[in-house]
């Protein structure tokens, strides 16, 4: 079944994955991951065995970010997951026929239980346990909104991960944030169009008390047309006490979106928001992003605040252009 | 070597039949509604746009369901091509978006409309010509040809239209008289260019193109809920039209593209159309002869014929529930006091 084992080494792994258009990678050990997340969420809980978690990132197209059209940067999210998805494939089976026992590690593999769709906000960058082994494999570090940031590319990527029995030396976890934490910086807060990421902190406290998310606000705006947002609609629909009230409800253009993105948008449906993502100073690649012609109007340099009792307070201005998205039609109703 | 080159080279290399470049500005001048570039992305210069026609296999064999896969598989490879030619033009400093070929924007027609209308892109980039029916046509492929298209802020040399076109229009006519819908124009002014008649009734086009979409889930749905009498449920639930809505939803098929009688009659193709001919039931389609021109002063018009009639159930899946519906009415009539 399996050929006999031969030798593998990082180099080779990290060659195979860059030529498959992979920006990062990182080599955790399974215990150091296992360890560090809540128990449903653990590699343990999908196989056990594993040695090593390869953790992989591939970076957003800066012409997506500069985009102003939400489904395109929806779309392009979604086919970076799978893209990810793919890279993961194709690389378990490379170990396999080596002699590795591998598995693939998808974002977008939810059972509604442990793994729900809250679990991959915000702008489904990966789910809660690649984001993990990320931190723990040095790729980044965890940001003020729970997304992992990185050096080159700040949080404008997305993760994907391969399980295997095979033990590769495992990278160190970065010493510094890399988020720049609310007082100093908290533009994702600012902008979030949702009000989900924390605009409070005690002053002078450290990022990681500061640091959370209303992962159900987030949810509205990141996936717009998503299983809660499907569940809304159809108990929206069977409210209606008429069935000329229910048809005009089941005749209404969310029915249209909702029906687009699970036909269409597949992987997407995880990724519809990226205001945090697109406005994060941290990484090479921003000075080039603030100075397109959207994203240079996204938010003031100095963001509006209050410190009042030994706490720092933002204000939150929501995303500066407004598009006409699905989410500002639904909070003009 | 010009970045150019070295694109269309790596396009190509990707699985790119062919490879076309417009100006973001000049054809932006030309699109008279809200489809233009800057809707997606401002700052853009230049329009790439690739096509990938459909196996040639898919279109000789008979089963529809086979082909819908395949054409989503061609355009899937589309819009890879783009972003693979998106990530290798950032990787030299540009910018670049790839744009959804199949994506339709509520924001821009109240019924959806593509982003960047992606026929008139290619002609404008001169990969071929948009023919009677608005099927975008190659002359390699004819109208059996998918289109991908990326923008980018760099400045690359537009390639010029077309100088002939491709489509003979109503000369020709296979695919208006063949349209399961009648959504393709079948008269004309007698004297005039297919470029000023070429229209589509989108509507019409969709009941076959998109059968199994939201379009006929509204209309089941709005005849189930306005049947008169009791509907037996397990009679609704256990129909096909659930299976295949399914389907269509989870792979496309019967979605987006489910029905190719336009393409298979398409007589425009160097590369395909004498291999398809050679299929007798696809020979059979319209055989020689079929088209009935009928010319006076002033108009050209062509006959209606319709598919095969073998293959009309096919095309006509919001017939589903009507024996039901009807069923339940005279039941409630003969039970009313």
């Amino acid at each position: 079944m399996f050929e006999e084992h031969k030798p593998v080494s990082r180099d080779d792994v990290c060659t195979l994955l860059r030529s498959r258009s992979i920006d990062l990678e990182g080599f955790a050990a399974i215990a150091d991951v296992e360890g560090t997340l809540p128990e449903p969420q653990r590699p343990s809980r999908l196989a056990e065995g594993m040695e090593t978690f390869v953790v992989f990132a591939k970076r957003s197209l800066r012409g997506v970010t500069h985009s102003r059209h939400l489904p395109s940067k929806q779309l392009a999210g979604g086919r970076t997951l799978r893209a990810l998805d793919l890279a993961a494939e194709e690389l378990a089976r490379w170990l396999e026929r080596r002699g590795h026992l591998a598995l693939p590690v998808s974002t977008a593999a939810l059972d509604f239980e442990t793994r729900s769709p809250l679990g991959v906000t915000p702008a489904g960058q990966g789910s809660e346990l690649l984001r993990q082994a990320a931190v723990v494999a040095g790729l980044g570090t965890w940001g003020l909104n729970r997304m992992i940031l990185t050096r080159r590319f700040g949080p404008r990527i997305h993760l994907g991960g391969v399980m295997t029995t095979l033990e590769i030396e495992a990278d160190s976890p970065l010493t510094d944030d890399l988020c720049l934490g609310l007082e100093e910086c908290g533009r994702c807060a600012a902008i979030c169009p949702e009000d989900a990421i924390p605009r409070r902190a005690r002053l002078g406290s450290a990022l990681e008390e500061a640091r959370g998310l209303d992962r159900v606000a987030c949810a509205r705006s990141c996936q717009p047309f998503g299983f809660q947002s499907f569940e809304d609609h159809l108990v929206h629909i069977f409210e209606s006490t008429e069935a000329k009230e229910m048809w005009t409800r089941m005749r209404s253009r969310k029915t249209g979106e909702m029906w687009t993105e699970m036909a269409m948008m597949k992987e997407g449906s995880l990724t519809g928001c990226s205001e945090c993502v697109q406005v994060c100073p941290v990484g090479e690649d921003y000075d080039q992003i603030r100075a397109g012609d959207d994203r240079s109007h996204d938010l003031p340099d100095e963001l509006p605040h209050h410190i009042k009792d030994g706490w720092y307070e933002l204000e939150n201005l929501g995303p500066q252009i407004r598009r006409a998205t699905s989410w500002d039609r639904e909070k003009r109703k | 070597m010009s970045l150019k080159s070295d694109l269309v080279d790596f396009a190509l290399a990707q699985g790119a039949d062919s490879v076309g470049i417009a100006s973001v500005a000049a054809y932006s001048d030309r699109v008279p509604n809200g489809q233009r570039p800057d809707f997606l992305i401002r700052g853009t210069k230049s329009i790439v746009v690739v096509s990938k026609h459909l196996l040639t296999g898919a279109m000789a064999v008979q089963d529809v369901p086979t082909q819908s896969t395949n054409s989503h598989l061609a355009l899937d490879i589309a819009e890879e091509i783009t972003y693979k030619s998106a990530e290798w033009l950032e990787e030299r400093g540009h910018l670049a978006l790839p744009v959804s070929p199949e994506y339709a924007d509520l924001d821009l027609k109240r019924s959806g409309a593509g982003l960047l209308d992606l026929k008139w892109t290619a002609e404008f980039a001169g990969l071929g010509h948009v023919g009677l029916n608005l099927n975008f046509l190659t002359p390699e492929y004819g109208s059996r040809v998918y289109l991908g298209a990326l923008l980018s802020d760099v400045e690359l040399e537009p390639d010029p239209p077309l100088d002939t076109a491709l489509c003979p229009g109503l000369a020709c006519g296979r695919c208006a008289v063949l349209c399961p819908s009648d959504a393709i124009p079948r008269e004309a002014p007698r004297q005039a260019h297919v470029n000023d008649y070429r229209d589509l009734d989108q509507k019409a086009c969709s009941q076959s193109a998109m059968r199994i979409s939201i379009r006929s889930l509204y209309s089941v749905l709005r005849k189930l809920l306005e049947a008169d009498g009791t509907l037996d449920t397990n009679e609704v639930l256990d129909n096909r039209y659930w299976k295949e809505f399914y389907i269509a939803t989870n792979s496309k098929r019967g979605a987006f593209a489910a029905c190719f009688e336009c393409m298979y009659v398409c007589p425009v193709g160097s590369e395909d159309i004498r291999k398809i001919m050679r299929v007798p039931y696809r020979r059979m389609d319209l055989p020689p002869g079929r088209v009935t021109h009928r010319r006076s002063d002033a108009l050209h018009e062509i006959d209606f014929l319709g598919p095969p009639p073998d293959r009309d159930p096919e095309y006509i899946r919001d017939r589903e529930f009507d024996e039901l519906v009807q069923l339940s009415r005279r039941q409630q009539r003969s039970t009313a006091p």
